[in-house]
């Protein structure tokens, strides 16, 4: 009786003390978005990164690009230097949330490779004429305004495209994190403690052959 | 409590890995065979204990129980730590590899202390054994915030930072891990006495 009431007064004190928050594994995220590399660091589903620090680096040569923290939502928004992109290096993402916790994400040459057009052509929308000179230096000037018209439709296309598939990003982030967050399920715990006791008997038996 | 891969440097991991290795030999060396069941139940208890996170407030909290394991195994605490965080690391990416050194030092050192500290009280009679046991729990845990904080002063954060961070964090698990470490005392005292004895030799702990 007087454990049972020990026991529940040890669950009661349990709910008085919230707590920030312990987790093991902290998760990072990033995909090319529109013309920049977005960030999500979270260390579940309700519990983002705040003020974490992230530190872009090239993945081939270690060269850090570019030192950032995330903001309240534990996003942050990259925009890659042209220059890094013309390499065709890869970039690697390191986070670290403090308290020993850390994790990065390593983004291929080919994702960056859309940034890298996407980043030119915009470039190359800001100055018409240069892309029409080098484009289509034989033809009349009139083709410079057909350029543009192009570029604003191409423009308008691309925006479209992107609210469009702005939910989709969405949900594939949040597919992605729930996925990285699947933490052990009862299988899982149930399979560690097999090991343990199979460790055990082992230690057991050869003690007991030695014996 | 658990430090990820890639955040110390190779010399404190190295450090870690060395100090571990030190705790393995004394407490394999100091085994007892009557105490292997005990050891085994003690690290599947461990192992699932910081695996199951429980919703409270607006984050989630879950048990270390190093110092239950302090309690009753001694220097034995060492291979008995290192076989469940091992096995975290291998199963689930807890922690790793590189930094199993580290962390199981991190954890088990306090643990021993305390067990050092208050063996003694565990078997006197009246609420000695009980405050032990609390007392117990409750610098195991304040203990591993320290060292990890520790080895966590050579990277960017530095130790103020760290420790700061960490002892706030855990706070109220050092609160709940002496009231449950409390608790298995004053039941093993009923149940399994001689548990808590232990000898004055140098085996004074088992594995």
């Amino acid at each position: 009786m007087n454990n049972t009431f020990a026991t529940l007064l040890a669950l009661a004190l349990l709910l008085l003390f919230p707590e920030q928050g312990i987790a093991h594994r902290v998760n990072i995220f990033a995909f090319v978005d529109g013309e920049a590399v977005q960030i999500e660091c979270s260390f579940s589903k309700s519990q983002r990164v705040r003020h974490g620090r992230l530190i872009m680096t090239d993945a081939q040569d270690g060269t850090v690009l570019e030192e950032a923290i995330t903001d309240e939502q534990g996003r942050y928004r990259y925009h890659p230097d042209q220059a890094f992109l013309m390499t065709g290096h890869g970039l690697k993402i390191s986070l670290n949330a403090g308290e020993g916790h850390q994790s990065s994400w390593m983004m291929t040459p080919d994702e960056l490779q859309v940034l890298a057009v996407s980043g030119g052509q915009k470039k190359l929308a800001s100055q018409p004429n240069l892309l029409v000179s080098q484009a289509k230096s034989s033809q009349p000037a009139a083709a410079g305004q057909h350029g543009k018209e192009d570029l604003t439709m191409e423009q308008k296309i691309e925006n479209m495209l992107k609210n469009e598939l702005a939910p989709m990003r969405q949900m594939l982030v949040q597919i992605y994190a729930s996925q990285q967050e699947h933490g052990p399920d009862i299988k899982d715990i149930i399979g560690g403690i097999g090991w343990i006791i199979g460790l055990f008997g082992m230690a057991a038996f050869f003690k007991n052959n030695k014996g | 409590m658990h430090i990820s891969e890639g955040v110390l440097s190779p010399t404190v991991l190295i450090g870690g890995y060395a100090l571990t290795l030190a705790g393995l030999y004394f407490g394999l060396k100091k085994s007892d065979y009557e105490r292997l069941t005990t050891a085994a139940v003690l690290s599947a208890v461990f192992f699932t204990a910081s695996l199951i996170h429980v919703p409270l407030g607006p984050g989630s909290v879950h048990l270390i129980l190093n110092g239950v394991l302090g309690m009753l195994l001694g220097w034995g605490i060492f291979p008995v730590l290192f076989t469940a965080l091992l096995l975290q690391a291998v199963l689930f990416r807890y922690g790793g590899i590189a930094v199993l050194g580290v962390n199981t030092f991190d954890m088990a050192l306090p643990a021993l202390l305390c067990h050092y500290a208050f063996r003694t009280w565990f078997s006197a009679p009246g609420i000695k054994p009980i405050a032990g046991g609390f007392l117990c729990g409750f610098f195991s845990v304040a203990g591993a915030a320290l060292c990890t904080a520790a080895a966590l002063a050579f990277t960017d954060e530095g130790f103020m930072t760290s420790a700061r961070m960490l002892f706030l964090a855990h706070v109220p698990v050092m609160a709940i891990e002496g009231i449950i470490s409390a608790l298995i005392i004053s039941f093993l005292k009923k149940t399994r006495p001689e548990l808590l004895h232990f000898s004055s030799d140098t085996s004074e702990s088992q594995l």
